[in-house]
């Protein structure tokens, strides 16, 4: 059901998208050639934030601080099956190991209990991170309604991780609730964890479409560098370019 | 005779010895001074964060009034960072075409917003540890010191945060940039800025409006809280 969601909505999209293409000397970011249909993806996003997304992580916020750690851990969970598979995929062979351990140990309660030690968490790998491994572009930017931001890169990523998710694939009883209430427990926990920082973004930026793609695209960096510190990210260069032309 | 001294073969051989003197003068550079030079502005890049978490730990430490905030940030400011040049990189391509009055108001109208927001945030910052951990060169300009933060009450996980200096030969190093897991401080406004100009048909002047809109609000906010 969320493949079929998430297929129709970054099919419905690109559609969408593909007509509205704005020519280079009028884009506010290189990278976002559909700026104009992605803004208004990005209002109907936060009208379902307001009313749907907003109020249940303010909920989940109100939740006992154990139960609200629960959540969270499960959703870490039920994503290191993928992590594992992506990590092989890019040779991150102790992060692989990592997280089929995390997986099997934490497997003992739904990975609602961390059981392992915090500072052996696996980093989060998924098949857009595997994509840019393998030196595949990144694409446009994209805004997907409900999936948020992403290119055309992470987009795929996230289908394929959907589609090819081991736990789907496991046989365990009950596996098909957990994949049904993984994504929504994802956004949830998601939502709350960062509650501040994204209302932050969503009431007090002078313009918070331009804010969020601006984020994506450092965060999403960091995820791929690894957070390397002596790897020179875009940032770095921007800085060695604006330091060099005389400034 | 003087014939022979400057025949061919001892002109190669001249040449051939002005140029390994020439590299060699390179390599002793390179190897002996570039280096140290390198060594003096990485080490200064992390002296001068140390003395500005100190500076901040001492504002803190002294229960500050919001005008005493105020004073300090501006302080801050003018002391650690090269705010010219962070005006400067936080309006993007527009500053080069924006008029003089412009990037004075400009220059204002950001100066503003970050005063408030230190108004705003500067009490939680008293939980906050700073650790750290490398610098590392980034060209011959810029210096990347990073540490971890920690918070003390354990609210927040660890965070990396890195501090880009600007090590520009024959000035002092100043903080251009902050970066907290990340995501930069000044790109994300560069971004968010040129979007705001580029929005409003190019005009530099919707950007200052923006701005001052902002710096009100967020005092109308904390005022709230």
């Amino acid at each position: 059901m969320i493949i079929r969601l998430s297929i129709l909505t970054i099919a419905s999209a690109l559609l969408v998208s593909g007509c509205s293409s704005l020519p280079a000397e009028q884009r506010s970011d290189a990278r976002d050639p559909f700026e104009n249909s992605n803004r208004q993806v990005f209002a109907f996003n936060m009208v379902v934030d307001d009313a749907v997304i907003e109020p249940v992580a303010k909920g989940y916020r109100e939740l006992p601080e154990s139960v609200q750690t629960a959540l969270t851990n499960h959703a870490q969970w039920t994503s290191h099956p993928s992590t594992a598979v992506n990590s092989l995929l890019q040779g991150k062979l102790e992060n692989a190991a990592l997280a089929t351990v995390d997986f099997l140990i934490n497997g003992l309660t739904l990975g609602l209990a961390d059981l392992t030690d915090d500072a052996d968490d696996p980093a989060r790998e998924d098949f857009g991170q595997t994509l840019s491994a393998w030196s595949l572009p990144q694409g446009s930017y994209m805004v997907m309604p409900l999936l948020g931001s992403g290119t055309a890169r992470s987009h795929t990523g996230f289908l394929v991780d959907a589609i090819t998710n081991p736990l789907g694939y496991s046989g365990v009883g009950g596996v098909d609730v957990i994949r049904v209430t993984s994504t929504p427990v994802s956004v949830v926990t998601f939502r709350g964890n960062q509650f501040d920082q994204i209302n932050d973004i969503k009431y007090n930026a002078t313009d918070p479409y331009a804010r969020t793609r601006s984020l994506y695209f450092q965060y999403r960096e960091g995820q791929i560098i690894d957070g390397d510190p002596n790897v020179s990210t875009a940032a770095d260069d921007a800085f060695d370019s604006f330091l060099n032309q005389g400034n | 005779m003087a014939s022979t001294v400057f025949s061919p073969l001892s002109k190669t051989i001249f040449s051939g010895q002005r140029l390994r003197n020439s590299l060699m003068q390179l390599a002793l550079f390179v190897l002996l001074v570039s280096p140290a030079q390198a060594n003096e502005r990485i080490e200064e890049s992390a002296a001068l964060i140390d003395r500005l978490i100190s500076h901040i730990q001492m504002v803190i430490s002294n229960n500050p009034s919001e005008e005493e905030v105020l004073t300090q940030t501006n302080y801050i400011i003018d002391h650690y960072f090269d705010y010219d040049l962070v005006a400067r990189f936080s309006a993007g391509q527009a500053w080069r075409s924006a008029s003089d009055s412009e990037r004075e108001a400009y220059k204002k109208a950001f100066r503003d917003v970050m005063l408030n927001l230190a108004k705003s945030q500067f009490k939680s910052l008293a939980t906050l540890e700073y650790f750290p951990k490398q610098a590392t060169p980034k060209g011959d300009k810029l210096v990347v010191a990073s540490g971890i933060i920690h918070d003390k009450t354990g609210e927040f996980a660890d965070a990396t945060i890195a501090w880009r200096v600007s090590t520009k030969a024959g000035q002092p190093v100043k903080i251009i940039d902050i970066e907290v897991e990340n995501i930069s401080m000044l790109i994300t406004r560069q971004q968010e800025h040129t979007a705001i100009i580029q929005q409003n048909g190019g005009s530099f002047q919707a950007l200052i409006d923006a701005l001052v809109q902002q710096a009100e609000d967020i005092t109308k906010t904390s005022e709230k809280n």
